[in-house]
């Protein structure tokens, strides 16, 4: 999983290098960024946001309880229970490359967990991710595909997986499966709070797996606002 | 060889059912139904059939998937192109595979013409399978024809960018490393033992009759019908003749055109003690299998004078 650019940014007042450090760790946190700024345009400085067919430039994310919303949503399924960990639109051909999320009301009781790709990769192996099959749950745009949980991309690789989203679609994809979701019961993922204003986390969405920990059921009212970015100055 | 230009990845909610990603992903599929069933089984006969067609299909699309299209209709290139055609009860139609593994033959100088023979047979066998009452995957014999399968998906897999493992995973791309090497051994064998034939029938041959059958052998050659290689039996000046693997290089040369082109042999043939030999494998083993460059000369007036073909009149007749 290769970073394709290593442009330093520089923004007034602010220099920072996040390609390296996603690069390192597969993700980076800028604390309080730009906290007067919209966050598309706050996102414009650190990368080159991406509309997506269907989507807004930004979407706001809040607890909701699985009753009040449509189930082809996480929020659907999960309501305010943890969100496990998954690729943003893994479902997708091509997933996007990376998600911006940035704190708009934070509460410091709810976690971002993050695992790292390359661990999964270690575990199951590069050849077997490559030859394990997944397709949608349901058909997108009319039909179904078949979909590699291990992708190339040029010079970069992209892991997918979404245990609710993606169907096993061959039996080396039912063994990866029961693989992953047994690997995944074993992880401890690294947790990290968006709490202040501005808080922005950027995630290689290629690399790594990302899930919410549970919403106290009671008086949360967090607000982060995510945007996809096609990559990162 | 040119090879397609790289796609830039962003992100997209479908992927083309013609793309090289989703064929390959397909065959895949395919390959691990082939896997449940014990290698003698016409199940795995058939299912590996599937697979070779779908892997043939992402080859050519790699190159580009309009090559797929059926050209008859102009919808088909249209939808290969990622559009989506507005006829009338469309459904796409893509080209016939015995007509996708000739231009795979072409197109990748690995993809042999022993290979493209036996993908074409391959494809045969399951279409009488699907077609017909027929058993053609009963009792095949899996010395028989799985080597050979496994050096094809191999040669296009490789072109793909990945390896046989993807296909079949670990365990079974090990044994059928093997059993290529082991095939490949045993027709080396068994051409060597031909060559051996002919040389000891050449050498019964008395003194005058060889150098004549020679004399002949060279005089032959040298009409240009292909490349020129000493037998490996009688010692004669021989020919081999294969296929184009590179677009010809043209340079000018005074007034004339010279035109060099690389070729992969596939035959072999000798005159003087009438040994030939077909397929790059046992070729090689004879040491005749390398590629070879061709070499054309052109006047200008030549090179670009549009060729007669006076298609308008009766056929060349020597009047009296």
């Amino acid at each position: 999983m290769n970073c394709t650019s290593k442009h330093a940014v520089s923004s007034p007042g602010e220099k920072f290098n996040l390609l390296s450090e996603i690069c390192e760790r597969g993700y980076a946190f800028v604390p309080s960024y730009r906290v007067n700024d919209v966050t598309v345009d706050a996102f414009a400085t650190l990368g080159e946001v991406t509309v997506l067919d269907g989507f807004c430039p930004t979407q706001m994310l809040v607890p909701r309880s699985a009753e009040t919303v449509h189930p082809n949503t996480y929020s659907g399924n999960f309501g305010r229970g943890e969100f496990p960990l998954h690729t943003d639109l893994a479902h997708w051909a091509v997933p996007p490359r990376y998600i911006g999320l940035r704190c708009v009301k934070g509460d410091r009781r709810v976690a971002t967990r993050l695992l790292d790709g390359l661990d999964v990769l270690r575990h199951v192996g590069r050849a077997t991710l490559r030859r394990a099959l997944a397709k949608p749950r349901r058909p997108l745009r009319g039909n179904t595909q078949l979909l590699h949980l291990l992708d190339v991309a040029g010079q970069d690789e992209i892991l997918r997986w979404d245990g609710l989203f993606l169907l096993p679609a061959s039996s080396t994809g039912e063994a990866v499966f029961l693989q992953m979701k047994s690997l995944l019961e074993k992880e401890e993922p690294h947790s990290l709070i968006l709490g202040n204003l501005g808080d922005t986390l950027l995630i290689d969405n290629w690399r790594m797996l990302h899930g919410r920990s549970p919403v106290p059921i009671v008086g949360s009212d967090r607000r982060i606002d995510r945007v996809y970015l096609a990559n990162i100055f | 060889m040119a090879t397609p230009e790289p796609k830039k990845h962003v992100a997209s909610a479908v992927i083309h059912a013609w793309s090289a990603e989703a064929l390959f992903a397909k065959a895949q599929r395919y390959a691990d139904e082939m896997l449940k069933h014990p290698r003698d089984d016409w199940r795995f006969g058939l299912w590996s059939a599937l697979a070779l067609e779908l892997l043939g299909r992402a080859a050519l699309a790699k190159f580009n998937p309009a090559l797929l299209a059926d050209g008859r209709d102009w919808n088909n290139i249209y939808y290969s192109l990622g559009f989506s055609p507005t006829a009338n009860k469309f459904i796409p139609k893509s080209v016939d595979i015995n007509e996708v593994f000739k231009r795979l033959r072409e197109m990748i100088p690995r993809f042999t013409t022993e290979l493209e023979g036996f993908a074409v047979l391959h494809m045969a066998r399951r279409n009488e399978d699907v077609h017909s009452g027929g058993l053609p995957f009963d009792n095949l014999k899996t010395a028989g024809w799985l080597p050979t399968y496994y050096f094809a998906c191999t040669v296009l897999i490789e072109f793909l960018g990945g390896n046989l493992e993807l296909l079949v995973g670990a365990e079974e791309s090990v044994l059928a490393n093997t059993m290529i090497a082991a095939s490949q051994d045993q027709s080396a064998k068994a051409v060597m033992k031909s060559v051996n034939a002919y040389r000891t029938v050449w050498d019964a041959k008395d003194e005058e009759e060889r150098a004549k059958l020679s004399t002949q052998a060279q005089t032959w050659a040298l009409r240009g019908l292909g490349h020129r290689v000493t037998c490996p039996a009688c010692g004669s000046v021989a020919i081999v003749t294969g296929e184009a693997i590179a677009a010809p290089f043209r340079e000018l040369d005074g007034d004339l055109v010279v035109e060099t082109q690389q070729y992969l042999p596939s035959k072999f043939e000798c005159v003087a003690c009438q040994l030939k030999i077909a397929g790059l494998s046992q070729l090689s083993v004879c040491g005749v299998g390398d590629t070879y460059k061709a070499t054309f000369t052109y006047d200008l007036a030549e090179y670009y004078t549009p060729e007669v073909d006076y298609s308008d009149f009766e056929d060349d007749n020597n009047e009296p």
